[in-house]
């Protein structure tokens, strides 16, 4: 009975203590005898000690999973063809892409002979002189390749001429029916259940033409018809080489072209002005500029309308992105996001070893898209924005 | 005030528990984030920012509504651990411990008042005798600084010159933790009127100062910066009371207490964080050093002309003009404590049984009602030029428990520190306090078999 009556008491006494101490009406009086402790959030702006094109090339390589969706990496796009830019110089692209394998074929379809095989090529890309006709050489291909992370810069080796194809540069589809004779020598190939492993796709390079053009792997196909069964095999692999000559770019621009550059952006990050800061918000923002460039009548040079900040960690071997964004109506690119703050933030404080960001074009529609940026820093050039809060320890 | 202690002796043992666990629950409730420093909120006075908090003086809940020290009183219903020497008077096993509502009214020049209020944990004190009213020891945990503040600031900040977006933030500096003392004394009664005594204490605890930005805007990320720094030491505390009984008449007694306090060098370590939760970074690396606290000195002394009155008066003193410190504090450079100046805590009150001598009613036999006053200059001043003081009236009320030894003591305190003048900061005060003090008979077997 005592305890019940103290423990009553108790409450009635400490519990109002507590609750009316937690009532909270702080105001600014008294913030001149505090506000030694840390700054106000004040803007730094950083400029880049390099800002470079990268001596690496883009990544143009890429492949599609197709299970109850298609999971992409890398790039969906390939390109084939050749054009002579009178602003870039030449632009060579050679383009190879694979097939998944057949395990949807039926007993008749495996026990059956190959009638006929169509490769359909979906095309969504033109860079060049779209007037004129471009003819490719489809080849097979000899050697397993590899398309993951692969970049513009690798060597092909092809096998043997197929077929040679005239592209119209503005159509839509090409249906290709590959000849008979290939069709009868693969006839066994096209019908294995190790089509996926023995057989190794095809390579397109240009005869003939003033333009590269671009197909999407993800709706192009080989439909191949045995006995009364057709099999449609989809693309799971693409990869494209490009080759471009010295670049006559003023020097006053910085070129990024997709499918062949990359920009090293380098910044020193160990100054006093944000060492040990709190970072809030970082944008990096570039200029772009659209310089007068030779372009003949019919030629067509699209610029690139989206970019990709790559932040570089440890030994070049940690790559994430982290921001894309669309250059903006007054042509400014600005990166601005949870990824780019958090980074800035674990830099500061010497941790994360970002060794430098990448600016690079989109991997997955891989093009020969450009964009030009200004380089110095009267003209908007490259510029790393903080707000930061300074650290008095 | 005749009780016999064995007659309630079953029914005390459960209520000292109950009490025990409702006192320790109310206590650490509000400090469970950091239990360490027993005190959490940050809404006490700014002018706890500085040095290494505010100093805090309790001695017991008798001698708090009368001004604070005490360091002379005796009484065997309060177990005064303000002087080890009084841990002498003891006959019961006894439990002390409160909390303090402090709601603080801030004014400056040209600013609009604020109003800021928080409850921190008075002491928890635990003491019994060894020999009754002969040789008694005390154990108690209770502030010796406290570090408490809060002060906001809404700002607008220009996140991007080029466009000239704004952002609107609120910027809070915080600060909150202090020093502990727990302490164990030992008090004896040498001869009927002198009585020795000594207390060891561990002063630790950590003072903590945050500054947390916060935007309203979700994309920037806010930012909470602190620095924290950690003390530890032991030092000694010696005391001495000396009871002269029949000065003016036959029933009054005076009582001259003195305590001295050894200096300490406290070891600290000092780190700065950022983040808060599980996402802190410490910046750089750990700074050690040691934060030496003064000696201290206090003489007090009691009067009773009777069992109705009590009057006291005490003055304490602390040598801060000597502090050193390793580590920079705020109003401190290091190397220079010219900001500090030495402290000395003036304090008078009294003390009534006006229903002493009621044959009535025992209960109204043993309420007290209390008065007093005091002076009290801070040791460290944002200026310089302008010292700190705060002054204080304490009132308060003891309502004796259904058994004997036990009371509930209120008390209030309204005051007033700092000015307005030079920028600075005027606090107007007041604190309510509620203490149990709890007195049971341990140890001791029972006389009738």
């Amino acid at each position: 009975m005592v305890s019940s009556r103290l423990r009553l008491l108790c409450s009635g006494i400490f519990l109002p203590i507590i609750l009316v101490g937690c009532g909270d009406a702080p105001s600014n009086i008294g913030l001149g005898l505090v506000d030694v402790q840390a700054g106000e959030p004040f803007v730094v702006s950083l400029e880049p000690t390099s800002f470079e094109t990268s001596s690496e090339a883009d990544i143009t390589g890429g492949f599609l999973t197709i299970t109850n969706s298609i999971q992409r990496a890398g790039a969906t796009r390939f390109l084939v063809g050749s054009t002579f830019d009178p602003a870039l110089g030449t632009l060579a692209a050679e383009g190879r892409l694979n097939f998944v394998t057949l395990e949807a074929a039926t007993d008749a379809f495996r026990n059956g002979q190959v009638s006929s095989a169509v490769l359909t090529m979906d095309l969504d890309y033109a860079y060049g002189d779209t007037l004129t006709p471009l003819t490719l050489r489809l080849s097979s291909i000899l050697d397993d390749w590899s398309a993951a992370g692969v970049r513009s810069d690798t060597v092909m080796s092809i096998g043997e001429p197929i077929m040679e194809i005239e592209v119209d540069p503005t159509a839509d589809l090409l249906e290709i029916e590959l000849p008979g004779s290939w069709v009868s020598a693969n006839n066994v190939l096209l019908r294995s259940e190790s089509f996926s492993s023995d057989f190794r796709g095809f390579h397109l390079s240009q005869i003939d033409g003033n333009v590269v053009v671009g197909f999407a792997a993800a709706s192009s196909f080989l439909r191949i018809a045995a006995a009364a069964d057709t099999l449609r095999v989809d693309v799971d692999k693409v990869l494209t080489a490009i080759k471009r000559d010295a670049s006559v770019t003023p020097a006053e621009f910085l070129l990024l072209q997709d499918g062949v550059d990359i920009i090293d952006v380098v910044h020193d990050f160990d100054t006093d002005e944000i060492i040990n800061s709190s970072i809030h918000l970082a944008i990096f923002r570039l200029n772009t500029t659209l310089p007068s460039l030779v372009t003949p009548v019919g030629y067509y040079r699209p610029l690139l309308e989206s970019v990709s900040l790559v932040a570089i960690t440890g030994n070049e071997e940690s790559r994430t992105v982290l921001d894309e964004r669309d250059v903006d109506d007054d042509g400014i690119l600005s990166f601005q996001s949870t990824n780019l703050n958090v980074a800035m933030q674990n830099t500061v404080l010497g941790r994360g070893d970002l060794v430098r960001f990448e600016l690079q074009a989109p991997i997955e529609d891989n093009s020969l898209n450009v964009l030009f940026f200004e380089r110095t820093p009267e003209a908007g050039g490259p510029r790393l924005l903080l707000t930061v809060t300074e650290v008095r320890q | 005030m005749r009780w016999n202690p064995n007659a309630s002796h079953a029914n005390c043992g459960r209520s000292l528990k109950a009490i025990t666990i409702c006192v320790l629950i109310a206590a650490f409730t509000p400090s469970a984030s950091t239990p360490a420093t027993a005190q959490t909120l940050t809404n006490g006075s700014i002018y706890s920012r500085f040095g290494i908090g505010q100093r805090e003086s309790y001695s017991s809940p008798r001698a708090q509504a009368m001004g604070g020290g005490g360091l002379a009183l005796r009484s065997v219903a309060f177990v005064n651990h303000a002087n080890p020497a009084s841990l002498s008077d003891q006959i019961l096993t006894r439990f002390a411990g409160g909390l303090t509502y402090e709601g603080i009214t801030e004014s400056a020049t040209g600013a609009q008042e604020s109003r800021i209020a928080s409850g921190y944990l008075n002491a928890l004190q635990l003491s019994f005798p060894l020999m009754r009213n002969k040789l008694g020891i005390g154990i108690s945990f209770e502030p010796y600084s406290r570090v408490s503040y809060r002060v906001d600031n809404a700002g607008i900040a220009v996140v991007d010159p080029e466009s000239e977006t704004q952002e609107s933030f609120v910027t809070s500096h915080r600060g909150n933790g202090g020093i502990q003392r727990i302490g164990t004394g030992l008090g004896a009664a040498i001869t009927p009127n002198l009585s020795i005594g000594v207390r060891a204490d561990f002063l630790f605890g950590i003072v903590g100062e945050t500054q947390q930005t916060d935007f309203q805007n979700i994309n920037l990320r806010d930012a909470t910066l602190a620095s924290s720094t950690r003390l530890r030491g032991l030092t000694g505390t010696a005391g001495v009371r000396y009871v002269i009984r029949t000065v003016l008449s036959d029933q009054d007694v005076l009582s001259l207490g003195a305590t001295y306090t050894l200096p300490v060098a406290l070891s600290g370590e000092r780190v700065f964080t950022m983040g808060k939760g599980e996402n802190v970074d410490t910046l750089g690396t750990s700074v050690d050093g040691a934060v030496h606290l003064p000696l201290a000195l206090g003489f007090g002394v009691a009067y009773q002309p009777n069992r109705i009155w009590t009057f006291i008066a005490d003055i304490q003193y602390e040598e801060w003009s000597a502090f050193e410190s390793d580590l920079p504090l705020p109003g401190y450079v290091v190397g220079d404590s010219g900001g500090f100046s030495d402290r000395v805590r003036i304090s008078a009150g009294g003390e009534v049984y006006p229903f002493a001598r009621s044959s009535l009613n025992l209960f109204l036999q043993r309420v007290a009602f209390r008065l007093g006053g005091y002076i009290d200059p801070s040791y460290v001043s944002p200026d310089r030029n302008q010292e700190i003081k705060s002054y204080g009236f304490t009132g308060g009320v003891s309502i004796p428990g259904i058994t004997g030894g036990t009371s509930l003591d209120m008390h209030i305190d309204i005051g007033r520190r700092g000015t307005t003048d030079n920028g600075l900061i005027q606090d107007k005060f007041v604190r309510l306090g509620v203490n149990l003090n709890f007195g049971d008979l341990w140890f001791d077997r029972a006389r009738l078999r």
